[in-house]
């Protein structure tokens, strides 16, 4: 599988006195895949994201969108279209009064004739489930429907992967839960790359892969079982693991050996059930 | 409580009014006030009042909405009319004298006339904003300004100013709210006290309320940029105006209208 | 003694529109003293509403709060008196901060109060210490400091207030899970330390499961149960089914019920679960070789 995104040993800091924020990060985003960058406040993962659409560029080394360098000044409206990018505040990235306005605003930039905004919002607003609230204002929406419009916004664009930066932080368990959704189906339906940048882990459980990031550097890559399982170590980055996969961990601590990759509510009443009954 | 505050209401509606080009409507709204300030005889301020219900009809705004937009006016009304009852004089004998107070009749009239002006003026004016989406709105002037750019005017941005401005004026009222009720649980006072306790009172809430502004302005510029936004070069719009055969026949109707109530200068005496 | 009181308290949003909302309907409650109290449910569930009659930022409609048995609205000095009792952190409280240094903001509350400038040092000290702020943050500037540690500022600016109630909403609410964890054990220990009523609304039932003595469940405006927390998770099921996100564990517990092995549902914290599977093997292997 080819890469969507290529990051290749990249050193990043804000300011020439402030410390390194990133500190030489290599990693590979393939086409298609749901990834997910899990790290605590603070640890870069937010800088990181930045360097994906362009919004940063690299101090040392390289970001490639595909083939396209995110240095090169001239593709910047390419890499801003192939790769787009939601943030946690949904009140700060809804331009327009009016729902469909703002899911229109990105194709109105980019100079899409007006009878293709139409078709393209519909089917945006249509995949994000926010097609009912089309005429709708937006401060009249709850966090989670914001949230969508906000993704809708990004879609119509019709970009082969989205960033999510802690899309879900401000949002009530419902709204949460309607946010995963949308991106899961986006990844599954329409194909579309995603990663998710975030520090929930039952929403990292749910990825392809999982990006660990602690200080600046990438600390592991791996599948949510392979991270997960871990707990003593991931534990030590502040982070959390799924109870289930801590249960296991702390009976194993009375000198049993259940799996700890047993994440799944079903997997783990399956292996204490066998453990009861034995 | 500040939640109360309406600025530039709008009724969603699908009336001839409502269906009408902003351009146009702009252009209409800005003849009126012209074609009240020239109407200076009863009959035509009649006309226009006419003139103004039918519209209100057809819209189908319900007329008590007037009386809420003029009544944050009355002080205003009031002052003016208390003012010109007084100062106005007029060559003969005042009609009603007492001591120094002399009031005449050229007073009342222009006062009559002025409280008429003023009242269609409120009705005309607010039925722009009650008939067109803010959004409309500023498309039409964007349009109607375009001209300006020639003389490097920088009508888009203004636009979209104006829509980042109505976007965000829910939210920052909710905000306000948020942090007066955090200061509040603080023992700030914020309704009591004398009037330089008031402004010192004001510091707790300006302050947090201009640093979240400063961060929604940064983190709304990089969503911005993230939906590829460049300033108004090579733009479309999703919804393009398009001034229809309708909307010129519905214009020429209220233009002539218009022109009826200017002609009745030509008939009837002026009263001020 | 409780040390707050609410009775038959009913609130409606625009009462003369045809938009109305009825937020509260009927809410009976009584807040026992030096209890740390747990508030689940829904988003619009009225729980924001009921919190903001507790300080009397909203004027009950119907019904009357007692505050040390006294109504907070006819019984009390005035209303701000109550406000230094019953003390309020919002949401995102980091964005209230507006003095220079962390010290002064941290200080408005007790100088709002009334306090000599020696009780206002040593209560800005003492609220520092409950909320792990250091010297050197006390003299710097609030917008200096990373999100969590702004967070801990606020708190620590009602903490000084020293309220007989502390109220919080949502407080960890975009943190990471060091930054919760931080938080709600600082304020645990100030529960314990000083003896004062804690009243924490959440939306994690992971954290009300692991900190509070008693949740309050509410529903549609009305209180659907207010018990100890075991009694409440004994009622998994029907948490469940009104769509609150139980904690992972007791869905294991209840999925392992399903199984046929019934262990109890009330299990919320991951130490009682191995506890009493611990417990429940141990029987097992006992019974099998007796």
């Amino acid at each position: 599988m080819s890469n969507m995104i290529k990051v290749d040993n990249l050193w990043f800091r804000y300011s020439r006195d402030s410390e390194w924020a990133l500190q030489g990060i290599n990693l590979e985003v393939k086409k298609g895949e749901f990834l997910c960058v899990l790290g605590s406040n603070g640890c870069g993962k937010s800088t990181l994201a930045k360097h994906f659409n362009s919004i940063l560029v690299p101090e040392k080394g390289d970001v490639w969108v595909e083939d396209i360098n995110t240095k090169d000044d001239d593709r910047l409206l390419d890499i801003r279209q192939k790769v787009g990018m939601v943030f946690q505040n949904p009140d700060n990235q809804i331009v327009a009064t009016v729902v469909e306005e703002d899911v229109a605003f990105a194709l109105e930039n980019m100079g899409v004739p007006t009878r293709e905004i139409r078709v393209r919002i519909d089917e945006a607003m249509e995949a994000a489930g926010i097609l009912k609230y089309k005429d709708r204002a937006p401060h009249n929406l709850s966090g989670g429907q914001k949230q969508r419009v906000a993704i809708a916004g990004i879609i119509a664009m019709r970009p082969d992967c989205i960033v999510l930066d802690e899309p879900t932080a401000m949002l009530d368990p419902n709204g949460r839960a309607k946010v995963i959704k949308t991106i899961k189906q986006l990844n599954r339906d329409y194909g579309i790359t995603v990663v998710l940048i975030t520090h929930y882990m039952d929403e990292a459980a749910q990825a392809d892969r999982v990006v660990v990031m602690s200080k600046g550097k990438i600390e592991k890559i791996g599948t949510p079982r392979e991270i997960f399982s871990q707990v003593a170590w991931v534990k030590s980055l502040a982070l959390d693991v799924p109870q289930t996969s801590d249960l296991a961990y702390q009976l194993n601590q009375h000198g049993y050996n259940l799996s700890t990759e047993a994440i799944s509510i079903e997997e783990c009443a399956a292996q204490l059930y066998k453990f009861l009954e034995e | 409580m500040l939640k109360d505050i309406t600025i530039g209401q709008h009724f969603p509606g699908n009336s001839p009014v409502h269906n009408l080009d902003p351009r146009l409507k702009i252009v209409l709204t800005v003849a009126f006030v012209f074609v009240l300030f020239l109407s200076t005889n009863f009959v035509g301020l009649a006309l226009a009042a006419a003139v103004t219900l039918l519209i209100y009809k057809v819209s189908g705004i319900p007329l008590k909405m007037l009386k809420k937009s003029i009544k944050p006016l009355l002080p205003l009304i009031l002052f003016t009319v208390i003012l010109n009852l007084f100062f106005i004089k007029g060559p003969g004998d005042p009609l009603i004298s007492l001591g120094f107070i002399k009031i005449y009749k050229e007073a009342i009239l222009f006062i009559i006339v002025m409280i008429c002006r003023i009242i269609f003026l409120i009705c005309g004016t607010s039925l722009l904003t009650y008939t067109t989406s803010p959004i409309m709105l500023t498309d039409g002037l964007e349009s109607l300004m375009k001209p300006l750019n020639k003389i490097h005017f920088p009508v888009h941005e203004m636009a979209m100013m104006i829509t980042i401005a109505l976007r965000f004026i829910p939210t920052l009222i909710e905000e306000t709210d948020k942090i007066m009720n955090a200061q509040k649980s603080r023992g700030a006072m914020l309704d009591s006290g004398s009037f330089a306790d008031r402004i010192k009172a004001l510091v707790p809430i300006l302050i947090p309320l201009f640093i979240s502004s400063l961060r929604r302005a940064e983190e709304l510029a990089t969503a911005m940029e993230c939906r590829c936004y460049h300033g108004g070069e090579g733009r479309t719009r999703l919804k393009q105006l398009k001034i229809t055969g309708t909307d010129i026949t519905n214009t020429v109707i209220v233009a002539v209208m218009f022109a009826i109530i200017l002609s009745t200068r030509m008939f009837f005496p002026r009263v001020i | 003694m409780s040390v707050l009181k609410v009775e038959n308290l009913s609130y409606t949003y625009n009462p003369d529109m045809p938009n109305r909302v009825k937020a509260l309907d009927g809410i009976n409650l009584e807040i026992e003293e030096g209890t740390f109290v747990g508030v689940i449910g829904h988003t619009g569930c009225g729980k924001s509403t009921l919190i903001s009659h507790f300080n009397g930022l909203t004027k009950p409609q119907e019904g009357r709060i007692l505050l040390d048995g006294k109504d907070i609205w006819s019984e009390w000095p005035d209303i701000r008196q109550v406000r230094f009792n019953v003390g309020m952190v919002f949401q995102y409280p980091e964005y209230q901060l507006f003095e220079e240094t962390c010290y002064k903001d941290i200080a408005f509350g007790p100088k709002n109060m009334g306090l000599s400038q020696e009780e206002i040092d040593s209560r800005v000290k003492m609220a520092a210490k409950f909320c792990g702020i250091t010297d050197e943050m006390l003299a710097g500037s609030p917008f200096d400091l990373s999100g969590g540690q702004k967070r801990r500022i606020a708190i620590a600016g009602i903490i000084a207030m020293m309220p007989k109630v502390l109220v919080l909403d949502e407080p960890c609410a975009g943190l990471d899970p060091e930054g919760r964890e931080l938080i709600l054990s600082q304020v645990k220990n100030y529960q314990q330390t000083t003896g004062s009523t804690v009243i924490l609304v959440s939306h994690s039932m992971e954290d009300i499961a692991n900190y509070a003595d008693k949740v309050l469940v509410m529903e549609q405006g009305r209180v659907y149960n207010y018990d100890l927390t075991e009694n409440i998770f004994r009622d998994a099921e029907n948490l469940s089914r009104m769509g609150l996100g139980i904690p992972d564990i007791t869905k294991v517990f209840l999925k392992l019920k399903e199984m046929g092995v019934d262990i109890g549902t009330d299990v919320y914290t991951i130490p009682y679960a191995v506890k009493s599977l611990l417990k429940y093997k141990q029987a097992k292997e006992a019974a099998k070789n007796a």
